[in-house]
């Protein structure tokens, strides 16, 4: 189990080293290891055992959250292949799609004044997340050509849309909470 | 966080804002976004035949630092050449404006916007 604190998320989970991966399966797999680790289960055990287990608990519930996360399980693969960073120093220089962000952003200012703002929001949601996964293809291209900086400006743009993909859901739930 | 005057001046009265047109032959544009925060500034200039940037312009999608940053930069760059404008670094910038370290990265995309500016007009010229 000690050994399990140097592994990688994926072999942890037990899946494979992959982008696309089964959230079911994952869900699954952590129910399992969460209960090996449980704290309960160390009640009577030794300090230095409580203490691994709980490091094993935050392993697992980091691991779960990066496996999750549309972003965050891209930025980790890049990892496992030495490219690290921070997205708060990175920044994208592609004209096209910052045009696009930037209609989309002013689109999204302008909703309220639409028929059916809701139905608007519906559909531009819709849209950001098919260019989504059009980017995650991108990105899972891109990493196993080893075209790394490909891959890398492929998941600055998904977390560009993934943002604004939160935006427009949050929009959409405010106004939701208006009208009831 | 409290923004310094200076951020909320230039945020409450931002100066040139507005869009030129990007395939016109004496227009530079600049396009650069922020993934984190996701900011997205568009920073365009007017360049005579001396090479002098005679107009600048910008749009910005962000927090009020990113537009801050931006508007302080069209009215720099007026009346400057191209090197000097390419000249101008994001420390003074952020110097100006008194950004707190937290929003220094805003005044790093206003200096990538603007050689940004400057290297699409080159580009056009060349």
């Amino acid at each position: 189990m000690t050994d399990a604190l140097s592994t990688n998320y994926f072999k942890l989970f037990e899946i494979p080293v992959s982008y696309d991966v089964d959230l079911d399966q994952v869900q699954h797999r952590y129910r399992d290891l969460q209960k090996a680790v449980h704290p309960d289960k160390y009640a009577n055990a030794s300090s230095q055992e409580r203490r691994i287990s709980m490091q094993h608990t935050s392993l697992i519930n980091q691991a779960l959250h990066t496996l999750k996360h549309p972003v965050e399980r891209a930025m980790y693969l890049l990892q496992l292949k030495d490219v690290v960073f921070t997205m708060d120093n990175e920044t994208t220089m592609d004209a096209a799609f910052l045009m696009e962000q930037m209609e989309m952003r002013e689109k999204l200012e302008a909703v309220r004044e639409q028929n059916d703002p809701l139905a608007e929001l519906d559909s531009m949601s819709a849209d950001v997340k098919s260019n989504m996964n059009n980017m995650a293809d991108e990105f899972k291209r891109a990493y196993a050509s080893d075209d790394l900086d490909d891959a890398r400006e492929a998941v600055r743009k998904l977390q560009f849309l993934n943002k604004a993909k939160n935006e427009i859901d949050e929009l959409a739930a405010s106004i939701e909470d208006e009208i009831i | 966080m409290a923004y310094s005057e200076k951020v909320l001046d230039h945020y409450e009265n931002p100066r040139n804002v507005g869009s030129f047109g990007k395939d016109e032959n004496n227009v530079g544009t600049g396009m650069v976004g922020a993934p984190a925060c996701g900011d997205v500034m568009k920073l365009q200039i007017k360049v005579d035949e001396e090479g002098v940037i005679e107009d600048a312009v910008f749009k910005t999608y962000g927090c009020g630092s990113a537009i801050a940053s931006s508007s302080l930069l069209t009215e720099w760059v007026k009346g400057k050449t191209l090197d000097q404008a390419r000249a101008i670094k994001n420390t003074a910038i952020a110097e100006e404006l008194a950004l707190p370290p937290v929003k220094i990265h805003c005044s790093v995309l206003a200096e990538d916007a603007i050689n940004a500016a400057v290297d699409d007009y080159m580009q056009k010229r060349s």
